[in-house]
Parts: structure tokens; C-alpha cells; sequence
């Protein structure tokens, strides 16, 4: 009635509508190539709560504070503290920005203040009469944020770096620590948080955005490691850390990116032999250690795989390492002040490696060792992670510790999952269940309602078509189908047939209208044509409405920061748009050819 | 479809008072039920596992309640439901040494899902969920006002939309449904999904149309309307639901079928929810809003005739001295003035 029946097809709005379901389905199953052995997924990707794996949320713990401080009374405050038990006190005689001449009626040395770490420093003691007191000037050459930085550093026992966050110049103090602990800490030399234009202050958790992207960058470089290509890594503000670990199980992921991979070498300097015990933590013996060095300075590479030893007939495995020259100095420096190298002080005094501050390996150093370390410094070196399958798994997991580097900040697990990949498979299945059940039962009850297989039909279809161009839309996109993906599928069934129900009743009853309209219209002004697009307009008019009302709520989701559900909300958001951009207006177009 | 025909005879058969006053009645027994709930627990929703921390784990394994109790009970607070040999375990918050532990002793089954939470992260959703709701509310309420322009259709459309979620909150309460994640998605969607039909029924009632003199036509023309609305409302949001309940089927249904399948609990909250606000929605819709319109009509019509009259009149008068743009300003006049006299004849009348 409206336009002969070929040229259907000649119109904008159904060839549009014809074009997207073959793009889609071109997208789909023929370019780019699906994988072999996909079958009717296709290019489909599906989220691991489909295909299996474990997820972890990663919150990087750290504090941006802005500080003001006087240099010359840390300095003080720091020099006071190595005098308290000679009972002496220290002046500030002169200052400027590079340097703090200080003066204290003590004998000190140069070692004794290098070892405060606060900068450059040079004492000269001068004896100006054999009666009178001694005097001790001793010049620190440093700046301000120098200070400030070693100062927090050995106060609160974290790495703290001078950093830039949002124009403000900041300390990032790299470990959680509560506001009442830096300000007592400040408080003890005269300072305070700083405040920033609105007069608050400048106390925030969090890291900045360069360390976000450095702690990123490692975990990526961790995982691909690992064997794991193109993990999905998301941050969420400055300090959270989304990833998505598909075919890797929870253990593994949190060993592998839930710790920051620490690396550390200790000595035992006192206490008896065999005292520190594989998985102690550092605090149990720090005091019958000292530092040697960390992984990240000390050592030069990594072996690509682990290795096996026989010892006893029983097999050990290892990550082989080999230290930078400053790395094997220090070893055998060590080695030899505490006399590990003594055949009989050996036992007494064992290497330990800790990993995040946990101790890995503790063993004295072999006999074949500790002589070569005595004629001079050893490189290669191994760390030993224990037997079986077990070991060589935990060997693994060091050297890719090793190699990419500890994270700069500690981090804190705050969620975490697995769905292990029989259960996302059962899932899978049922996902797909629902969708099709969904789909009878809309089918069932179009049908029970329009009795009509002219008009049920094109909607059943337009409503698979729909479907179809959202799948193309997530092959094309590379979007991961996860559970609320497919929550929102059936919901976008829901709501797409909904509208199709809407343009269906208008047209029907325009149709109806216009033909008793017909005969009356000959007296009236009013064609008939005109009432009928009058109501294909007012159906589009509700269809807009409603679409947009369900796309702003929808976007409130998408833009909830932790993303979990992004998938049901943007599935929904594209789908609303595909139907009232795309298959709408074709199906108007086509049931008005119907009626 | 005799059905759904005689459906729409009884309820539009009624007085538009009873219509809007039914709705009301269960909106305020949803609030009472929110209030008890903050009362005695602290919020009118309970917080599931997603909002307050702590690690769910799910298994099969043929031991019974009682000798998992046993194994776990080194871990805080642990909480064990069973379906056959599902056994599902949430436990509270643990430290870290703890949760490796838990971890290690749990993919020790073949077949097992972990699910945690540090309390951190449910604070955090906590307060992006208020947000996200109150901006979806907002930002709804804005494009329904843009559209309407009229204030008492659209508040009317509001208020539905605020009362669908109240009520689905309650019904939540009454079966023991925490609020997840997923619970939050589906309420967010019912802003979208209760909206429809109201824009529907809103739309057809409010398109303008020829107004024949008599008072009594108009009313029945309205009616006429609202029933073809229902015709296609009740028709969409069963079809709505019918999608919905698939989804619930096989969420939460299948797996007591049969061995192979296994529950899926997003889905599954998803369409408890979206049922009950459906549900909310369908009274909503077709007896409160469908009696809001029509008392509004009733009254807009009653106004709007009198304006006609009123404005035959001036016109006659005008014609044949003023310009038209004076005119504009007395008819505004005279149409206000129209509108007050018919609301005093009636209150006289009545």
C-alpha cells in the first residue's frame, strides 16, 4: 500500500539494517580469520567467568604528602640522635641551600655520619688548645628535598621519592602510613603537612599516576612472563589495579602479581647455626642478619629457566643469577667480615634470600664456595627454591621476579577470584540456554498475542538480527563476553521486542484507522497518509523517550569506577542504540509494507 | 485475546480515586519495610558479600555441614549453606597468611569458584552505588521532564519509577535477597525498564486531538486511549518478563534438574529483581499513573473548554477593533481566569 513490494529493499533504511547484520556476521566468522577449532564462536571472545580463570583487584599502597620543612633541623634532629649517648648537643652555625655547617663539642666521624644518610658530608675537628674543648664542624651538603627524603625514609622505613602530583610538589611515601605516624614523625623536627590552595592538607592515599604506570608496566611484563599475552590490565584512579588472568589459577596469579617480588640477600651475623628457618619474616630476624643487598641493585641477570641440582639424591631446584660487579663486592665484603668464609665459622653464618621479606633459602656457603669467595669476588650465584615440582614451580615464579623487577609500592589484594575453567564452561552453555529460553518465551508470547505469522515473524527476526549486530559489535571490538554481558543481552531481548510491540500496534491501528479514514478523508482536508505518519512518528517519539531514560541509568553504571558490571551496562547502551538507530526504523519500514 | 480484554474492562472500569489509591498502599508497606530493616539491621537493603567483604567459596564435595565446619573452623566466621553436594562457604574477613591458606585447602577440590573481597573494596562500592544510583535517578527524572514538559505527567512518571525500585527493594527483604552488585545492576535497570510503559501510557493519553463539545466523549475517548496503551503496554512488559524469567529459570532452576548445570547466582539476583519491579511496575503503571492521567485530564480538559469558549468570544469582540498581539495577552488573561471559574464551578458543583 505504501510502496511496491521490491522496493523494499531499495530502501535507506532496510538496506542499512541489511548491511549491519552482514558486516556482523562477516566480522564474526570471516575476517579477521577466527581461530581453528572456534566453530560457531567465531571471532567471539569470552570473559573468564565464561572460559575459566581468576581475576584479581590490586589496590597500590602508598601516600602523596606535601611537607614543610627546615633542613637545618633535620639535620640537627638527626645529629642529636647519633650524640644522645655521649651526652653532647649540636649547633647550627651558617646555612645556605646546598649546604648546613653544624658544630658539636663530640668527637664524631666521617663514617659514623655518612651512615645518617642525609648528604655529603665533611668534618673537620679542630683542636684550638690543649685545654680548651674540642670542636667538631661538620658540613652536609645536600637540599632540602634531599633531606626531607632521607629523612622520612629512615623514620618510617619505606622508599619515599620526591614526585609532582597535580603541580604540587610532593613526597610519595611508598607504604601505607596513617596520618597521626607522619605527623609524629614530622612533629619531632619541627614539621607539619603541608597545605595546599584551599588551605586543606596535602595528605593523599594513593600513588602517582607514573608509579600506578611503573607497577603496571612490571605486573605486565610479570605475567608475559609467565606465557600470558595481552592481559587485560585496567587502573582505576591512582591507585587500583583490575586484571583478568584467563587459564591461570587464584594461587598463582596472587603469588605472581600480589606481591611486590622483593629481592633480598641477608647474612646471619650472630645466633647459632641453623636458626633461620625457610619462610621466618624479616622482623624475626633482622637482628641476627644484616643486609647485603636487593635484587634490584645487585643483580646484573636472570637464567631463562630454572635449574636443577642434585645434592643426595634428592633434586633441588634454583633460580641461577649473576651479580653486577658493586653486587659481588658486597657479597664478599660481607662474607668476610662475618667470617662466613671460616671453615669454622661456616655453619654459623648462612646466606639467607628473602622475598618480600620472607625467607626463601638460608644455607651456609659451601665449602667449594666460600674459598673461591675468598681469593675473590663470586658472579654467578644460585637461589634455591627446594624440591620436587613444588620447587621448581617456586623457582619459576623468582626468576620472573628477578627479571622483571620488584613493584615499586606494596600492594594490597582488596578482591579476588576464580571461576576454574569446568565451571565457565557449564556457564557458558547455560548462558546460552537462558538466551534461547528467553527468546521461545518472547516468541511464544508475541505469537499468542498477534496470532498473525505475518507480523510475529519480521519481528522474531528483526529481534535475532538485533542480537546479531550486538555480537558483531563485540568481535569487532575485541569485547570480552562475560556473565552481565549476556544479562544484558536478554535484557536488550526484553526491551528490543518491547519496542518492536509499540511500532507493531501503532502501524496496525493507523492501518486500521486509515481505511475507514478513506472514505471520510474526501471530505476532510486531511489525507490519510498524514494520520499514518503521525503515528509512526508518535511510536518513535515513545521508542526515543524510553531508550534514552534507559541509557542515562545505564550510563550511571558503565561510569561506576570499579567496572564490574561494565559489561551488562554497555551491552545495554549498545544495544539500545543499534535498535533505535538501526533495526527500528527497518522494521517500521517493513511492517508498514505488511499491514 | 479475551484475556487480556477483559483485564483491561475490569481495571479501567474502576474509579481513578480506588486505582491511584492501591499502589499508594503497597508503596507505603514497602517503606515500612525498608525502615524495620534499618532498624534492626543497620540498612533498608541487607549488604551482601560484595559491599561488606570477606571470601565466598563454592564446592562439591560430599562431606556433610559439619565436617566442613570442623575442617574450616581456623577461619573467622564461616557460614555454610548446602544444595546436595554443592556446599557454598563464606567466610568474614582474614588476614593474608589466612586467605593463602584458605586458598591452598580449597583448590585442593576438583571442582571449586573463590570469590573475595577485601572490606576496602566494599566500602568503595558502597558509596559508588549510591552514586550511581542517585545520578541514574536524576538524569532519568531530567529526560522525562525535557520530554513531557508538563509537571504533573511527569512527576507522575517519576514517582513511578521511585516507587517500582522501593518495592522491589522490599521484596527483596521479604525473600532474604542480599544486595550484590549484580541486585544494583537490575534495580538501575528497572529505572530504564519501569519508564517504558509509563512513557507509552503517557504519550497516547496526552496526544492532542480534536476536542468535541461535550465533556462526556472526551472522558470516553480517554478511555478509549488508555485501553489501547494497555493493549500494547500489558503485551511489552510481558513479553519483558518473559525474558526475564528465562533467565531465572535457568539461573537458578536448571541446576536441581539436572547434574550438568550448575546455579549461576548474578543472573540469578539480576531477574529476582527485575521480576519484582516488573511486577511494581505493572500496578504502577496501569492503576496509579493510568489514574493520576486520568484525573488530570479530567480537570485540563474541563479547562481547556472553557479557554475554547472563552477565547470564541474575545475573538469575536477583538476582531473588529485590536491588533492580534494585544489579543494575545487578554486571551492569556481571559484563559487563566477560565481556568479558576471552572475549578470553583466545580467545587460548587460537587
Amino acid at each position: 500500500m505504501v510502496g511496491e513490494r521490491g522496493s523494499l529493499l531499495r530502501d535507506v533504511r532496510v538496506s542499512v539494517f541489511v548491511i549491519f547484520v552482514l558486516l556482523s556476521l562477516f566480522v564474526i566468522y570471516v575476517y579477521p580469520p577466527p581461530p581453528m577449532g572456534a566453530g560457531i564462536n567465531g571471532n567471539l571472545k569470552y570473559g573468564l567467568d565464561l572460559v575459566g580463570g581468576s581475576y584479581l583487584q590490586l589496590k597500590l599502597e602508598g601516600v602523596l604528602v606535601k611537607v614543610e620543612a627546615e633542613k637545618s633541623e633535620i639535620i640537627k634532629h638527626e645529629i642529636q640522635e647519633l650524640l644522645r649517648e655521649k651526652g653532647a648537643s649540636v649547633e647550627v652555625v651558617a646555612e645556605n641551600e646546598t649546604a648546613t655547617v653544624l658544630e658539636t663539642a663530640a668527637p664524631l666521624t666521617k663514617e659514623e655520619l655518612e651512615a645518617l644518610n642525609i648528604g655529603v658530608v665533611s668534618v673537620e675537628t679542630s683542636l684550638e688548645n690543649a685545654t680548651e674543648e674540642n670542636v667538631t664542624r661538620i658540613t652536609v651538603t645536600a637540599d632540602e628535598k634531599y633531606v626531607v627524603t632521607r629523612y622520612l625514609e629512615n623514620a618510617l622505613g619505606a622508599d619515599v621519592e620526591p614526585a609532582v602530583y597535580r603541580g604540587t610538589e610532593v613526597y610519595e611515601i611508598r607504604k601505607l602510613v596513617s596520618k597521626e605516624e607522619l605527623e609524629g614523625v614530622l612533629a619531632a623536627v619541627n614539621a607539619s603537612i603541608g597545605r595546599d590552595e584551599r588551605g586543606m592538607e596535602f595528605f593523599v592515599e594513593g600513588v602517582t599516576p607514573e608509579t600506578r604506570d611503573l607497577a603496571k608496566e612490571i605486573m605486565e611484563t610479570k605475567l608475559n612472563m609467565l606465557g600470558l599475552r595481552d592481559i587485560p590490565i585496567r587502573t582505576v584512579g591512582t591507585d587500583i589495579i583490575l586484571i583478568d588472568l584467563a587459564g591461570v589459577d587464584i594461587a598463582t596469579a596472587r603469588k605472581l602479581v600480589g606481591k611486590p617480588g622483593k629481592f633480598e640477600i641477608r647474612i646471619q651475623t650472630a645466633g647459632e647455626a641453623g636458626e633461620i628457618k625457610k619462610g621466618m619474616r624479616l622482623e624475626e630476624i633482622k637482628n641476627i642478619t644484616a643486609h647485603v643487598l636487593y635484587g634490584d641493585e645487585g643483580i646484573a641477570s636472570v637464567g631463562a629457566i630454572p635449574q636443577q641440582r642434585r645434592t643426595d639424591d634428592v633434586e633441588r631446584w634454583g633460580a641461577p643469577f649473576t651479580l653486577t660487579r658493586e653486587g659481588a663486592a658486597a657479597l664478599r665484603d660481607a662474607c668476610i667480615k662475618y667470617k662466613a668464609v671460616e671453615e669454622e665459622e661456616r655453619e654459623r653464618h648462612e646466606l639467607a634470600m628473602l622475598l618480600d621479606d620472607v625467607v626463601i633459602y638460608s644455607a651456609p656457603l659451601s665449602p667449594d664456595l666460600a674459598n673461591e669467595l675468598k681469593a675473590h669476588p663470586v658472579y654467578n650465584l644460585i637461589a634455591e627454591t627446594g624440591s620436587g615440582e613444588e620447587g621448581r614451580q617456586a623457582a619459576k615464579e623468582l626468576i620472573i621476579h628477578l627479571k622483571a623487577g620488584a613493584l615499586p609500592v606494596p600492594v594490597e589484594i582488596i578482591g579476588s577470584g576464580e571461576v576454574p575453567a569446568p565451571l565457565g564452561e557449564k556457564f557458558r552453555h547455560e548462558a546460552a540456554l537462558a538466551a534461547a529460553l528467553a527468546f521461545v518465551l518472547v516468541a511464544l508470547v508475541v505469537y499468542v498475542r498477534y496470532r498473525n505469522g505475518r507480523v510475529v515473524l519480521p519481528m522474531l527476526m528483526t529481534l535475532v538480527c538485533e542480537v546479531i549486530i550486538i555480537l558483531g559489535f563485540a568481535a569487532a571490538t575485541g569485547w570480552q563476553l562475560d556473565l552481565p554481558s549476556v544479562a544484558g543481552i536478554i535484557a536488550v531481548i526484553g526491551t528490543g521486542v518491547d519496542q518492536l510491540v509499540i511500532i507493531t500496534d501503532e502501524i496496525l491501528s493507523g492501518a486500521a484507522t486509515m481505511q475507514s479514514a478513506q472514505k471520510a478523508s474526501q471530505k476532510k482536508g486531511k489525507t490519510p497518509v498524514k494520520v499514518y505518519l503521525r503515528r509512526v512518528a508518535e511510536a518513535f517519539n515513545i521508542i526515543f523517550a524510553s531508550a534514552a531514560t534507559t541509557a542515562v541509568a545505564m550510563l550511571a553504571l558503565a561510569l561506576m569506577a570499579l567496572g564490574t558490571l561494565r559489561g551488562f551496562a554497555i551491552i545495554t547502551i549498545v544495544g539500545i542504540l543499534i535498535g533505535v538507530l538501526i533495526t527500528r526504523p527497518a522494521y517500521a519500514r517493513i511492517v508498514q509494507e505488511i499491514a | 485475546m479475551p484475556l487480556l480484554d477483559a483485564v483491561i474492562e475490569k481495571v479501567t472500569g474502576l474509579d481513578a480515586k480506588k486505582l491511584v489509591l492501591v499502589p499508594l498502599i503497597v508503596l507505603l508497606l514497602a517503606v515500612g519495610v525498608l525502615v524495620y530493616s534499618q532498624l534492626a539491621f543497620g540498612t533498608p537493603v541487607k549488604l551482601g558479600m560484595d559491599f561488606t567483604g570477606g571470601t565466598l567459596v563454592r564446592i562439591t564435595t560430599p562431606e556433610t555441614k559439619d565436617e566442613l565446619l570442623a575442617k574450616f573452623s581456623e577461619f573467622p566466621n564461616v557460614i555454610i549453606r548446602e544444595a546436595g553436594d554443592e556446599k557454598i562457604l563464606q567466610f568474614g574477613p582474614m588476614s593474608a597468611a589466612e586467605k593463602e591458606r584458605l586458598i591452598q585447602l580449597i583448590t585442593s577440590y576438583p571442582d571449586y569458584e573463590i570469590k573475595d573481597v577485601s572490606p576496602l573494596f566494599g566500602k568503595e562500592a558502597q558509596v559508588q552505588t549510591i552514586k550511581a544510583l542517585v545520578i541514574a535517578f536524576l538524569l532519568m527524572a531530567v529526560v522525562i521532564f525535557i520530554v513531557f514538559r508538563t509537571p504533573v505527567p511527569a512527576a507522575a512518571i517519576v514517582f513511578c519509577a521511585a516507587s517500582d525500585i522501593v518495592i522491589a527493594a522490599a521484596c527483596m527483604d521479604i525473600v532474604h535477597l542480599e544486595l550484590s552488585l549484580g541486585t544494583v545492576a537490575a534495580l538501575l535497570m528497572l529505572i530504564g525498564y519501569s519508564v517504558d510503559s509509563n512513557i507509552l501510557l503517557t504519550t497516547k493519553l496526552l496526544r492532542s486531538s480534536p476536542v468535541s463539545g461535550s465533556k462526556k466523549s472526551d472522558m470516553l475517548k480517554v478511555l478509549e486511549r488508555l485501553k489501547a496503551a494497555m493493549r500494547t503496554g500489558l503485551t511489552m512488559t510481558s513479553t519483558t518478563l518473559s525474558a526475564v524469567f528465562a533467565m531465572f529459570v535457568v539461573a537458578a532452576c536448571m541446576s536441581s534438574l539436572s547434574e550438568y548445570y550448575a546455579p549461576i547466582p548474578l543472573l540469578r539476583d539480576i531477574s529476582i529483581v527485575l521480576i519484582f519491579g516488573l511486577l511494581a511496575d505493572l500496578m504502577n503503571t496501569w492503576m496509579f499513573n493510568a489514574g493520576v492521567l486520568r484525573f488530570y485530564l479530567g480537570e485540563a480538559r474541563a479547562a481547556e473548554m472553557k479557554q475554547r469558549a472563552g477565547t470564541m468570544v474575545k475573538k469575536a469582540k477583538k476582531s473588529k477593533t485590536k491588533a492580534a498581539e494585544t489579543g494575545e495577552v487578554a486571551k492569556a488573561r481571559k484563559t487563566e481566569k477560565g481556568v479558576k471559574t471552572q475549578k470553583g464551578g466545580e467545587r460548587r458543583g460537587r
